[in-house]
């Protein structure tokens, strides 16, 4: 069964960014997007335009820091990297989807 | 830690660059990818885009982001603004040269009422200060006689301090001989109730109000220019009518007597023992300057004080006239008197001009929007919400504004000196008049708000685009909205001033009726002077009457000379002298009478070709020691003899010499205390029979009275070296000033209302040639189905007409109203004139009619073709 695609919700935009710099390290802007998308087998369609929005939310936040640097082929990019707090803040959103995940289970079990 | 907000700040200072470049980055890589997948290359790159979502969307999302939003946007705004305007210079001169000339009307004016009624006075706590006197039984300010002044002083309640003060005047010796030094004798506490020290030296003390009063505080004017700026003047004497005063301090550079007429030096004034004999409770002479004890409103100060006049005039004679009532009036309303309501209808009138130029502002800013419709809709279609254009509008009307209001201050500066120049001089303050914080940020709000209101219109009409009838071609819809507020302004502009120029007139025809008023003496070619008659510090009456009549003889022989003669008081000089009698063979209805009284020669009333109606003029053999006689004036004879000949008949003064004059003659009645006053009873008898110290000039010449004054001068000095001549002037000038207020706002309306004017018709220019523009093509299909030249004139015109037509109605009720406001000002004419109010409507139509010419003219000459072609 397909799932609907559906707009990526706000925060969940942040917590997807962490994520993929924690795993895969620094990346730039499209390649972050291009991450995403893969990931989630293209049922999450990433209006890529919100993305540099939020990562600069996420700069402002301190969870993660750019810097420019030289992409694969010599062109000027800017490369986002995750930060100690980012990945504190990953662990805290990573924990507290599971506990929303276990208590919608107890739920609907329970019902 | 500091890393994410050093990020901050670095994205901060690289602005959007970065992330343009980020962006183009990304979209390359999605192109490469997409070609990758197999995509042509201008699809790739098409999808690529497609994908980011909106690249300016991106950008205005991280901009919000990055809370920059309001202030790039605003930078951005204002880029693209300057960049409209410098690609226009035409409009954009036109546009500030508007505004220039309304925001520096109003500046100008402001600056004046500023500098009049809004700026504190220069003294200490200044709006707790109170000119304070004794009131008529009409409540009117009547000074203070002197040991009423001690009583309240002494008994009030309300006042911290109460000083007096009253005018005086010394001949002064200096370097260069006698000289006039204006003084006041004020008493010991004046300056600290103004609570202005004074720079050198020090003030007046207690034991100073009991002393011969022989010491003297310099102005700083009088120090410079008497004493060289010496500070070592302190303690030294100078010379004041023959006597040592001694120097005790100089008031600081700046400082000014609450009083019109600027003062050289100070002197005590001395209350003692004899000033509180009661005898003298109906002598008035002084007048009061009062510091209120926190807290004290004028009111109670009034309560308070009228207890203590009350009780005066209970324990005095009637004869005495001691009056029981007082007038406390804040010290800058007294100053100001009648200035404050002409000055606020000025800065009304101004108001208007500033309006209608913002009228004309919003309109050329509508042409330049339909003009621009395409390229505004081109951004609605990109993206940019209506928000946003609204904004983009109003950051180039505000930026216009501002760089109008800029040259605006510029010119109001020069305007401000301008006023200065035309204004009666008698304003307080006014000399201070120039740019401080409240003119500056007058200015600034003034240029705010007309860039606001011309603003919204063009703003409005951005926001109201319709993108797809602008994209295309021919957009004639939504027009007739526009049409409707570009007349609309017109008409508002056309009725505001009607306002304007209907008061202007009847101003002009008030000061007109008034310079036809007949003085009731010829002003032409006078020269007047002040004499003194006394060698200074003495008193030497007898030698007076045969000096004066000498120095009359030897002016006489003067060539060029036609007749002199003197008088104690001349007309239109802001001074009397009145006197109380009675008159034993005539009219007894009211027992005390006042007249203005004045002891002049023979040849007096002849020199200022008063006419004579019945009886004779004085002749030499009115001598000391002949009989008393005297002449009154027509006003005099109908109101104590009415229906008798007065000739003949007596009148009783309380004069210590002489008490019985017999009157020998009647003639024409003067307006002496001004044109526009009713002529008062004057009484005239010989100066050889009551010579006072001084006496006024009065000489006719065949040429330029201003000839004769060094001939008049060395007369003076060989009969009398020791006695000063000064307030050189000439009669033809005392009236000139007697009327300067009245022409100070005459001129100021006038000019206002022409530049509305102006204004009002570039309007209706702009708006006949702009309609002609529009409808080139229906005048071209009128033409080529026969049409002639002059109906198509006579279209355009009537288009004008009508706006003309429609403004003076509208405008008419307006203009009744304002002008009602005008009417203490007026003088001879009513506020509703009609024959004013008719020429001025006239006038305005005909002025219409001209503006909408030429505009008609270019119509005509349209080429058919291209009219045809025209869309």
């Amino acid at each position: 069964m397909k799932l609907p695609k559906s707009e990526v919700m706000y925060g969940t935009l942040d917590l997807l960014v962490l994520k993929t710099l924690n795993t895969m390290g620094p990346m730039h802007g499209w390649g972050i997007a291009q991450r995403i998308q893969q990931i989630s087998e293209d049922l999450l369609r990433v209006n890529q335009g919100t993305l540099y929005p939020a990562l600069l939310r996420l700069q402002q936040r301190g969870w993660i820091t750019a810097k420019w640097g030289v992409s694969d082929n010599n062109r000027k990019a800017k490369y986002y990297s995750i930060t100690r707090a980012g990945q504190k803040q990953l662990e805290q959103e990573a924990e507290s989807w599971e506990r929303m995940a276990a208590l919608i289970n107890r739920v609907l079990e329970g019902a | 830690m500091l890393r994410p907000h050093l990020d901050r700040l670095w994205s901060l200072l690289r602005g959007e660059r970065g992330l343009d470049e980020e962006l183009r980055f990304h979209v390359e890589k999605q192109t490469e990818a997409n070609v990758a997948k197999g995509m042509a290359p201008e699809e790739a790159r098409r999808q690529a885009l497609v994908a980011l979502g909106g690249i300016d969307k991106t950008r205005e999302e991280c901009r919000d982001a990055l809370g920059l939003r309001l202030l790039t946007d605003l930078a951005q705004d204002i880029r693209y603004a300057l960049r409209q305007l410098r690609r226009s210079p035409g409009f954009t001169a036109v546009a500030v040269l508007t505004l220039a000339l309304g925001i520096g009307a109003n500046t100008a004016v402001f600056s004046v009422i500023n500098a009049v009624l809004l700026r504190p006075l220069p003294y200490h706590d200044a709006d707790r200060l109170v000119d304070f006197q004794e009131a008529d039984e009409h409540g009117k300010a009547n000074w203070l006689a002197a040991p009423n002044f001690l009583d309240f002083q002494r008994d009030n309640h309300v006042f911290e301090q109460l000083a007096a003060y009253t005018g005086a005047g010394f001949v002064y010796n200096g370097s260069e001989g006698a000289n006039w030094a204006e003084a006041q004798h004020v008493s010991h506490n004046m300056f600290a109730t103004l609570g202005i020290a004074p720079a050198l030296g020090g003030d007046f003390t207690a034991a100073d109000a009991d002393g011969d009063g022989h010491a003297a505080i310099l102005s700083w004017p009088f120090w410079q220019a008497a004493c060289g700026g010496d500070p070592r003047i302190i303690g030294q004497t100078i010379r004041l009518n023959g006597k040592p005063y001694e120097v005790r301090g100089v008031m600081p550079r700046g400082f000014r007597f609450p009083y019109t007429q600027p003062v050289d030096l100070w002197t005590p004034l001395v209350l003692g023992p004899e000033a509180r004999d009661p005898g003298l409770r109906g002598g008035r002479y002084l007048v009061g300057i009062g510091r209120l004890r926190p807290g004290v409103t004028v009111h109670q100060a009034g309560t308070d004080t009228r207890l203590i006049a009350q009780r005066n005039k209970a324990g005095s004679p009637p004869s005495l006239r001691v009056a029981g009532d007082v007038s406390v009036v804040g010290l800058r309303s007294s100053l100001v008197g009648d200035a404050r309501r002409p000055l606020i209808l000025v800065l009304g009138a101004v108001g208007f001009v500033l309006l209608i130029a913002a009228g004309n502002l919003a309109n050329l800013l509508l042409g330049r929007a339909t003009v621009r419709r395409k390229e505004m809709a081109m951004r609605a279609a990109i993206g940019a919400s209506r928000y946003r254009l609204i904004r983009q509008t109003l950051t180039e009307s505000t930026l216009l504004a501002g760089l109008g209001g800029a040259a605006g201050l510029l010119a109001g500066v020069w305007g401000t000196r301008l006023l200065l120049s035309l204004s009666p001089a008698d304003l307080p303050g006014l000399h201070d008049a120039g740019m401080d914080l409240r003119v500056l940020a007058f200015t600034a709000a003034a240029s705010l708000g007309t860039g606001l209101l011309f603003g919204l219109a063009p703003a409005f009409a951005a926001a109201g685009v319709n993108v797809q009838e602008s994209l295309k071609q021919s957009g004639a819809a939504g027009r007739t909205g526009q049409h409707l507020l570009r007349n609309g302004l017109v008409v508002a502009e056309i009725a505001l001033s009607l306002a304007l120029l209907a008061g202007a007139g009847l101003l002009v025809r008030s000061f007109l009726r008034l310079l036809a008023v007949p003085p009731g003496f010829d002003p032409q070619k006078v020269l007047v002077a002040l004499v003194s008659l006394d060698s200074p510090g003495r008193s030497e009456e007898a030698r007076r009457p045969e000096l004066v009549r000498q120095l009359v003889e030897r002016i006489e022989t003067i060539p060029g000379v036609i007749s002199a003669g003197a008088s104690t008081n001349l007309p239109l000089s802001n001074t009397n002298m009145i006197c109380v009698f009675s008159t034993p063979d005539g009219s007894q209805t009211d027992q005390r009478r006042r007249t203005g009284f004045r002891a002049v020669t023979p040849g007096y009333l002849r020199t200022l070709a008063v006419p004579l109606v019945r009886g004779r003029f004085f002749e030499h053999y009115d001598a000391a020691d002949a009989p008393p006689v005297a002449i009154i004036n027509q006003t005099m004879a109908r109101r104590y003899w009415p229906g008798e000949d007065p000739i003949g008949k007596h009148i009783v003064t309380p004069f210590r010499r002489v008490a019985t004059y017999r009157i020998v003659g009647i003639v024409h009645d003067m307006k002496y205390a001004g044109l526009d006053q009713e002529a008062t009873p004057e009484m005239f008898v010989p100066f050889a029979q009551l010579p006072t110290g001084w006496a006024r000039l009065a000489v006719r010449t065949h040429g330029d009275p201003a000839q004769v004054v060094s001939a008049i001068r060395s007369q003076l000095r060989t009969l009398a070296p020791d006695v000063p001549l000064w307030k050189v002037s000439t009669m033809q000038r005392m009236v000139s000033d007697s009327v300067a207020p009245r022409r100070f706002y005459m001129v100021l309306l006038s000019a206002f209302a022409g530049m509305a004017l102006l204004l009002a018709l570039a309007g209706i220019y702009g708006v006949v040639s702009y309609a002609v523009a529009q409808r080139t093509h229906e005048i071209g299909v009128r033409m080529a189905l026969g049409a002639g030249r002059r109906q198509v004139l006579a279209l355009v015109v009537a288009h004008g007409l009508r706006l003309a037509l429609a403004g003076v109605l509208i405008g008419l009720g307006g203009a009744l109203a304002a002008t009602r406001l005008l009417a203490t000002l007026l003088f001879g004419v009513s506020a509703s004139d009609p024959a004013t109010f008719a020429a001025v409507s006239l006038a305005l139509a005909l002025a219409a009619l001209a503006a909408s010419y030429f505009p008609a003219r270019g119509a005509t000459k349209v080429h058919l073709i291209v009219a045809l072609r025209c869309e």
